[in-house]
């Protein structure tokens, strides 16, 4: 049996429905039988009801529309795309013609030193015509997404792409600067590339070669995804490493002549995607001690 | 299944991927509390519409960041909570004093049609709490209108102010003391 005191300071409690049902059951029963305290809980109970009339008020319609349409013009000028369009909100006709402009700069600068600095020779027309279509169009996405910012299911695709865009972006400045000497021409030259090729052959060496050059920046990504996006970690860090593949694979087939095709795809899809893993597992880990010292 | 049995995590979770009709759902259900949060925590109608607006707004931009398998309840008055917050802090920094500006309650008593009688009693009784709650310090006054509005536990209480339940507690009895010593006279408290 609860003193009246205990049962006293749970009062508010009880009546603002806070207590375990048990403890409530409890100070029911002292309740019924101790008239001082059944007096108290009626006093506190009058007041805590007479809060309720303060009404709620209804929002003025003024209010309603103005603030609707504030979030509709926010988020989208669409309308009748309905659902689809609408994970593309933001997507308006001046951000896609502005990604066409900005993919095909981009990529018309980096045939440009592509042709200029680099030997193609071993292309024929119609091979470069496709990768450089294939190109075209990846650049064009990963501008509209930048541009845009969708996310679908909460995968952020403006980060993913600009993952992708900037690893354009060094693979041209180092086609700019060292025509001669791609990384994987340095990674061969190096003493740890050539070692590894000699004693595992050439094949293995490209593939560690693809598995550090994806590591790094998907690690990166996905860690960075991971503090922004703390449950969609695997999600975003996965899509970025993919559109880091997406978007550096021609640049590669173009530079590294030595090359098969599939060898690249192969190594640099392995790099990638073991980045991210370990980007997902650091991003976790560090979110979760975030977490723990707050 | 029909649109209205859609629970508040689904409709947020299908508007996270683009459908507009599932916010229009989720405003409607919300619109009311989350305006009148503001109108009885800041007692200043103008501003209340300002933040109530800027709190959909922070929901549609921070959209992303909701996880479905949390309580959208909570979610929404957490931003509403922080919102609120800053607004004092500005205050505070802006040295202004807050309780200088009248709630204007009765917006929505013209349209309603009452007995004259009634309606000069709730009005007054009304006016009593609301300067009673009015009186609260702001943390007692923010844990009142969502423990007895809201219908919030303390524990959803602590998350959403991002404080501990044991502190939320305190707060509730205190403030509730507080609001009962005001109204002593109006209720014969013995």
């Amino acid at each position: 049996m609860e003193s009246c005191k205990e049962t006293q300071e749970k009062l508010l409690d009880f009546i603002s429905n806070n207590l375990p049902t048990s403890e409530a059951q409890v100070l029911a029963a002292h309740l019924s039988d101790c008239q001082q305290c059944a007096q108290e809980k009626e006093a506190m109970e009058d007041i805590w009801n007479a809060l309720s009339s303060l009404e709620e008020m209804d929002v003025p319609p003024t209010l309603r529309e103005e603030t609707l349409g504030w979030i509709y013009s926010f988020s989208d000028k669409k309308g009748r795309w309905a659902s689809f369009a609408g994970r593309f909100a933001p997507l308006s006709l001046g951000r896609v013609l502005a990604a066409i402009i900005f993919g095909i700069v981009m990529i018309l600068l980096y045939g440009f030193i592509l042709t200029q600095k680099v030997n193609l020779g071993h292309l024929t027309a119609g091979k470069l015509l496709t990768i450089v279509v294939i190109w075209s169009g990846l650049l064009i996405s990963a501008f509209s997404f930048l541009f845009s910012g969708p996310s679908i299911n909460r995968a952020n695709l403006r980060f993913a792409a600009a993952v992708g865009i900037a690893a354009t972006g060094v693979t041209m400045v180092g086609a700019l600067f060292c025509p001669e000497a791609t990384f994987f021409q340095m990674w061969m030259s190096s003493k740890m590339g050539a070692s590894i090729a000699k004693m595992t052959g050439n094949a293995f060496s490209h593939l560690v070669f693809g598995i550090v050059y994806g590591f790094l920046p998907a690690i990166f990504s996905a860690t960075a995804l991971g503090f922004k996006f703390k449950g969609d970690i695997a999600k975003n860090g996965l899509i970025a490493a993919f559109s880091f593949v997406a978007l550096m694979l021609p640049a590669a087939y173009l530079q590294c002549r030595y090359l098969s095709l599939w060898t690249i795809v192969i190594s640099f899809s392995i790099g990638a995607l073991s980045g991210a893993i370990g980007g997902i597992f650091t991003g976790l880990g560090i979110t979760r001690l975030k977490v723990r010292w707050s | 299944m029909g649109a209205g049995q859609r629970s508040d995590e689904e409709l947020m979770s299908q508007y996270q991927n683009g459908d507009m009709n599932a916010f229009n759902l989720l405003y409607l259900r919300y619109e009311k509390k989350i305006y009148n949060y503001f109108l009885r925590y800041l007692s200043n109608p103008e501003r209340s519409a300002e933040l109530f607006q800027e709190a959909f707004l922070k929901l549609h931009r921070y959209r992303d960041r909701y996880d479905p398998k949390l309580p959208f309840h909570g979610w929404i008055f957490t931003i509403a909570s922080n919102i609120a917050k800053n607004e004092f802090k500005r205050i505070a920094r802006a040295k202004e004093i807050f309780d200088n500006e009248e709630v204007d309650y009765e917006i929505a008593e013209d349209v309603r049609v009452e007995n004259p009688e009634d309606s000069l009693e709730r009005k007054e009784l009304s006016d009593k709490i609301k300067e009673a709650l009015q009186s609260l310090p702001e943390s007692q006054r923010e844990v009142i209108i969502l423990s007895k509005y809201q219908e919030f536990s303390y524990a959803q209480i602590a998350k959403i102010t991002d404080s501990s339940v044991g502190a939320v507690k305190q707060r509730a009895h205190r403030g509730f003391a507080n609001l009962r010593e005001k109204l002593k006279g109006w209720f014969n408290q013995g």
